[in-house]
């Protein structure tokens, strides 16, 4: 016999199949067994597991590195053309979404407390830099113009809440018992506390550029925006009175007061802080000069 | 009825997610070649209907309790159906099989010869179950999985554990077998 007699006869096998009854009883009786521990709603099937389905469908040749070396090309020069794009729009701007989606993922892929808060400060620096914008903007309508403020205005919102959720968290997270981290504490704070405050007043003075009927639209809610800011400014305020409280009973007297060395060894956003103090926030000027010593103690303490 | 790689991935996904219709579709789809693959292994009809019963349940719980990422949802019924006839095999003492064999024998010529009745009436040509049942277990595997389930070299391997390069050698050997024994039938005179 030939082998593809063989394989005829082998397909010719097919004939042998389990009895029609058998498969239907079986059937139900197995689903009967599993009912028992399936889910009460009905199974869908999300985007993220129709994606894992395709990415592993396709793996191997995902995975090929020359594969793998074109995409990372690809990915990065278009992100990076994309992403300086982005960077310049405003909203009404088809970008601006994804200008807002990679200020998310920045504070995704940023862990500490501190570092995020004070990016949401650099974020609603840059809505006010927007409004800014778009209060010079000519050639679109005075509703256009307003959807637009509405949008940044409450972009800017969120951000200066996020800020003072955040400086709940770090109070919460600071040992009381240890003086370095609190000493770090009252720098942040001091610096959100100024930044915020400067926010809130820079956001209130835009407005005054605007003509009567474009200001009544927004008035409201930039009042509101600018009350958050103070609000979360008093937060970060009250983070540096308990940071103080518990710093100023164990720095000596002996530690260096001169201002320009702390600005000097400060990171740059505490200089900032400090000089922005200075300026808009004169309650905090005897807090800056008091405070000022802590850095160096503690950086005297490392020495 | 052969499911796409596609249907499969989303088969085995929502099982995971405990789907009982998913596992109703994977019932549909492979209880026929599931039952043939256990069918040629067991001696009785009844065995290969709970096996292949058992291997369905095992599968669901397999997959609803591992962490593991199965690749292949086939190979891993396949896989199970395999392994349950193993079991089958070791928790029958040695007595049991041989008094089953004797009363298997009267069982197996009506069996047979009811399917050999049916396949003549079709194709005229002599079955080939008899020789298959005599030739080794993996000869007979790749055998029916090539050419009645159709699947590739590369979907035979993943189920049967083995490199491409040696299903590809077992197909060529097993076809070997197959023609020499089915030579030796054909001569009556030349019966062992």
């Amino acid at each position: 016999m030939r082998d593809q007699q063989i394989i005829n006869k082998i397909k010719a096998l097919k004939m042998i199949t389990p009895r029609s009854t058998w498969v239907a009883l079986n059937r139900d009786f197995l689903l009967r067994q599993i009912a028992a521990d399936q889910p009460a709603e009905p199974v869908r099937l999300g985007a993220r597991a129709l994606l894992r389905a395709t990415v592993g469908l396709f793996s191997r040749q995902v995975f090929q590195p020359a594969v793998v070396m074109l995409l990372l090309v690809g990915v990065s020069l278009g992100g990076s053309l994309v992403a300086s794009a982005a960077f310049y729009s405003l909203p009404g701007d088809s970008l601006y979404g994804v200008k807002i989606a990679l200020e998310k993922t920045q504070l995704a892929v940023t862990p500490s407390d501190e570092r995020k808060a004070e990016l949401k400060v650099t974020f609603a620096q840059n809505r006010v830099k927007e409004f800014n914008k778009i209060v010079a903007q000519t050639g679109v309508t005075p509703a256009v113009k307003q959807e637009r403020m509405n949008q940044v205005v409450s972009e800017f919102q969120k951000n200066v809440v996020a800020v003072e959720g955040h400086i709940n968290k770090i109070a919460e997270n600071t040992d009381p018992l240890d003086e370095q981290a609190k000493a770090h504490t009252l720098r942040i704070a001091l610096s959100l506390s100024s930044e915020t405050q400067e926010l809130a007043k820079s956001l209130g003075e835009k407005t005054s550029g605007l003509s009567e009927a474009e200001k009544v639209g927004v008035e409201a809610m930039v009042a509101q925006a600018v009350e958050s800011a103070q609000q979360t400014s008093l937060s970060a305020q009250e983070l540096v009175e308990g940071s103080r409280a518990g710093t100023e009973a164990s720095t000596s007297t002996e530690a260096i007061t001169d201002p320009e060395v702390t600005e000097g060894e400060g990171s740059q956003p505490l200089g900032e802080a400090e000089t922005s103090t200075a300026e808009f926030s004169a309650p905090l000027i005897t807090d800056v000069s008091a405070d000022a010593d802590q850095p160096d103690a503690a950086a005297g303490e490392a020495n | 009825m052969k499911a796409s790689k596609l249907q499969e991935k989303l088969l085995l996904l929502k099982l995971k997610q405990r789907d009982p219709d998913a596992f109703a579709k994977v019932y549909d789809l492979y209880v026929d070649p599931i039952y043939r693959f256990i069918y040629f292994k067991v001696p009785r009809r009844q065995d290969a209907e709970d096996l292949t019963s058992e291997a369905f349940l095992k599968v669901w719980q397999y997959l609803t309790e591992t962490e593991e990422t199965i690749r292949n949802l086939r190979a891993l019924i396949y896989r199970c159906a395999q392994n349950l006839v193993v079991d089958f095999y070791r928790s029958k003492t040695r007595g049991e099989l041989m008094e089953e064999e004797g009363q298997l024998a009267k069982v197996e010529d009506a069996r047979q010869q009811n399917f050999l009745a049916q396949l003549e009436a079709r194709t005229a040509v002599e079955s080939l179950e008899p020789i298959l049942r005599r030739i080794k277990d993996e000869y007979r595997e790749v055998l029916l999985l090539r050419y009645l389930e159709e699947l590739s070299i590369g979907e035979i391997a993943d189920i049967l554990e083995k490199s491409k390069g040696s299903v590809r050698v077992l197909i060529h050997r097993a076809l070997k077998v197959v023609r020499e024994l089915s030579t030796s039938n054909e001569r009556p005179a030349d019966h062992q």
